[in-house]
């Protein structure tokens, strides 16, 4: 129970066995692989250089394919079912991964070619349209050697203008309105080339725009009655393809595993950047669980050329952390995750908040028949769902919390806020039961409630005090220690007794209560050079009992919490008492209510219960002697981001087969 | 104004006033997240805890109505006789829940909103965005725990 102990290792393999090596390492997720720092680096060798720029336009490419089947697929998922690692090597491996992804861009280019010309189809119908009256084909409106013929548009309310100074000219002008709309009209006028010139400004003057045709056949209606039958060609077009597509994303799940086979190799060679090499040799450095070593050294030297150095930490390396627990409090790691890694040097505070985590998120729900639900529902996720490490703990988490939230929930009386008092006369041993395990109802006897609750938030305080001095005295600094923290210790339940009863067996507590707070004046000065230094920080130090009266304060939260829990469980009962009333689906109405109700209620409290004692265990616990800020212990390993790889369905000649096929090309390296 | 109309009062306060901030803080973080979920759809389990945290407000200001109901016996019962003196008091009592919580949804919804984009760049510390907001929310708890304690002090009869 405790911060892990880890070696710094150092894998030294001769040139030619790299890849076997750095693959095995990777496939065993041992290494936390860390640079060598420039004091453990001999001036002969130097980082290695890796490039990785085929792999990231590979894994680009997928993923762009993967991206746009996705919108195709059945299923919203973008992660694919578990397969057995045969089965992910198969997937990734398999020959038509690089005809898919070439199918793939080559329909989503002809898709999007689809939707230019679509578009484009789409405008020219639009243009065309308003000329839609034009009984004569198009090909007689070309201007002849006498005759100029010329077609457009020209805001209404200037045609009778135009009309009149056309007329006015004496010209030939003919001029034939084909239709109107929205303040345009458009017009066919045809003249004599001979005539003079001067109609064009007329026609400027008039605000003309000349309308220009497609060069096609027939009339403007039969033009757009071929337009459309392209459209429906298109349409018809777009539909095989999508039905193509659709088909290809059916395929997803290789191209998936070829993403997923392709990172994993990237992560190999992001994992060499952590390597120096010298003329024959690689040196990959890194940090290792001390029990781990020899594993290593055995995994390493299968591989040929390889040794594997250990040492222990030196004082001024901070080494990655990894925290390791007694199974029963091992779930609560959860909770420290939350907060962030211990120091390396320093103690893991998990085991010390499991007992108050779980007794602070059971306080905060406080409803048996909750506990039971959450209980139960971690089980079984637990058994039926296929749930990573990190999601398995956390359901023996709220396992551990379900249990107390039960435990809580009968002492507070309440057990899916049934009215036991009125129960049918022959359920009296249930309401006899109820009377006899309950303790405090919130309800009815708050101020005992609050109280109970908030002797719990010193309980845990003072705790904290309690550690706090512990770590110091083993830090070496012994007299503060007992000076500083052992008097927080005793003063700070003198306070709590002073504050109500002031003497206690004939014995008025004012005295030892300043015989501590001398003591705790005098540790937190101790520090200090001079004297009026060692004043204000004793004074300051002396202040901090401001800061414990709020730490307690805080506790009372779970009252509140496990409060409303309470009432909002019985307020769902009391609306499907009333809905049972309605006639006919009376009884459906209640038991939807009930259904509905008692799991949204457990929801929301169960969430708000376990931030709250997560802040709990934060602020009013970690302060009093955890720091914090060490760096999570991560595994050199092969993550996947689509495919899960269901665990315990390995064989055994899979991670050979795997490495070669995946080997380290010298070209990329 | 007699003195139910001014405990009823007090209740509606409690839980309109305490539900709006909700739905003002629930707002600002679903509107945040609307936009994560947008970008990266799988991001939705990590930001719908941090929508819904700025929602308790409004379930403090109702248990406290609701408490006040059952008190009146307005809930099952009929209303024993209430002083306006009393009634006052319970509409006092009401204030705590209502304008701690108004306030605490509305300014916990902001920083569950921050929580939503920080969510957006590294999902697996949204954690930590949870516990910030819960620093928030630590008053209107304690306004909750007042009304309570206010309302449960008073007799009738």
């Amino acid at each position: 129970m405790a911060v892990q102990q880890l070696k710094r290792v150092y894998v030294v393999v001769h040139a030619p066995a790299r890849d076997g090596v750095v693959a095995a390492l990777q496939d065993a997720a041992l290494v936390h692989l860390e640079q060598l720092d420039e004091g453990e680096r001999d001036q002969r060798a130097e980082p290695l250089e890796v490039d990785t720029r085929d792999l990231d336009r590979r894994m680009g490419d997928l993923d762009a394919a993967l991206d746009y089947l996705g919108r195709y697929a059945p299923s919203e998922s973008s992660r694919a079912a578990p397969v057995s690692r045969d089965e992910f090597l198969d997937l990734s491996r398999d020959s038509s991964v690089d005809a898919t992804l070439a199918e793939t861009r080559k329909i989503q280019g002809e898709l999007a070619e689809l939707d230019v010309r679509e578009t484009r189809l789409r405008a020219a119908i639009g243009h065309v349209q308003p000329w839609r009256a034009l009984p004569v084909p198009l090909e007689w409106l070309r201007s002849t050697p006498t005759t100029t013929i010329l077609c457009g548009s020209l805001p209404s309310r200037s045609v009778a203008t135009l009309r009149a100074a056309l007329s006015e000219q004496g010209t030939a002008w003919i001029m034939e309105e084909v239709s109107a709309e929205s303040g345009k009209t458009n017009v066919v006028l045809a003249d004599l080339v001979d005539d003079p010139p001067d109609a064009e400004r007329l026609l400027r003057e008039a605000g003309y725009q000349p309308m220009l045709f497609p060069a096609s056949r027939g009339t403007v209606a039969e033009v757009i009655q071929s337009l459309q039958r392209e459209g429906e060609s298109l349409a018809k077009e777009r539909e095989t393809l999508k039905t193509r597509v659709t088909a290809l994303a059916l395929e997803r799940v290789k191209l998936m595993a070829a993403y997923d086979d392709a990172w994993i190799l990237r992560q190999r060679l992001e994992g060499l950047r952590a390597a120096s090499k010298t003329r024959e040799s690689v040196i990959i450095a890194g940090w290792a669980k001390a029990n781990d070593v020899a594993r290593i050294s055995a995994l390493v030297e299968r591989e040929g050329d390889a040794a594997v150095l250990a040492r222990d930490p030196l004082p001024g390396e901070e080494p990655p952390v990894v925290l390791r627990n007694a199974p029963l409090v091992a779930p609560c790691q959860a909770v420290t995750g939350l907060y962030g890694m211990p120091k390396y040097q320093e103690i893991d505070p998990t085991p010390l908040l499991a007992p108050f985590f779980v007794a602070c998120f059971g306080i905060a729900v406080g409803e048996a028949g909750y506990g039971i639900i959450l209980a139960v529902l971690s089980k079984l996720a637990k058994r039926f769902m296929k749930l990573s490490e990190g999601s398995a703990r956390f359901m023996d988490l709220m396992f551990y919390c379900g249990i107390a939230t039960f435990v809580a929930g009968m002492l507070m009386g309440s057990f899916f806020a049934i009215d036991f008092a009125s129960l049918p006369p022959s359920l009296a041993g249930l309401a006899t039961l109820h009377d006899r395990l309950i303790l405090l109802d919130p309800l009815k006897q708050p101020l005992p409630f609050l109280g109970f609750v908030l002797a719990l938030g010193f309980l845990q305080v003072w705790t904290g005090v309690l550690i706090g001095g512990v770590v110091q005295w083993r830090s070496g600094d012994r007299l503060r220690a007992v000076l500083y923290s052992g008097g927080w210790m005793a003063l700070l339940p003198l306070t709590a007794v002073l504050l109500i009863r002031p003497v206690v067996a004939g014995i008025p507590l004012r005295y030892p209560w300043m015989a501590a707070a001398a003591s705790v004046f005098v540790g937190a000065g101790l520090g200090a050079s001079s004297v009026g230094g060692r004043i204000g920080s004793g004074l300051f130090a002396l202040y901090g009992i401001t800061g414990f009266f709020g730490d307690v304060l805080s506790y009372s939260r779970l009252f509140a919490l496990g409060l409303a829990t309470g009432v909002m469980a019985s307020v769902i009962n009391i609306l499907a008492a009333q809905a049972k009333n309605i006639p006919v689906v009376g009884w459906g109405i209640m038991a939807l209510i009930l259904v509905v109700g008692h799991p949204a209620n457990l929801a929301i409290n169960a969430l708000g219960a376990f931030v709250h004692s997560a802040r709990l265990q934060f602020v009013e616990f970690f302060t009093k002697f955890f720091e914090g800020g060490g760096r999570r212990f991560e595994p050199f390993a092969r993550r996947f981001r689509y495919i899960q790889v269901a665990h315990g369905k390995d064989t055994p000649g899979m991670v050979r087969q795997h490495r070669e096929g995946g080997s380290i090309s010298e070209r990329s390296i | 104004m007699d003195g139910l109309s001014l405990s009823l009062l007090g209740a509606a306060i409690a839980v309109m006033l305490a539900g709006f901030g909700s739905v003002i803080g629930v707002a600002l973080a679903g509107q945040a997240s609307t936009a994560v979920i947008g970008e990266d759809p799988q991001k939705f389990g990590k930001v719908i805890l941090l929508t819904a945290l700025p929602g308790t407000q409004g379930i403090y200001g109702f248990v406290i109505g609701f408490l006040v109901l059952l008190k009146l016996q307005i809930i099952g019962g009929t209303p024993p006789p209430i002083t306006t003196i009393q009634g006052w008091y319970i509409l006092f009592s009401c204030l705590p829940v209502a304008l701690a919580g108004f306030l605490s949804a509305v300014h916990q919804g902001k920083v569950c909103a921050a929580g939503v984009q920080m969510t957006a760049k590294r999902a697996e510390e949204s954690g930590k965005a949870i516990i910030l907001g819960v620093f928030v929310e630590t008053y209107a708890v304690l306004g909750f725990l007042a009304s309570f304690l206010m309302t449960s002090g008073v007799t009738f009869g």
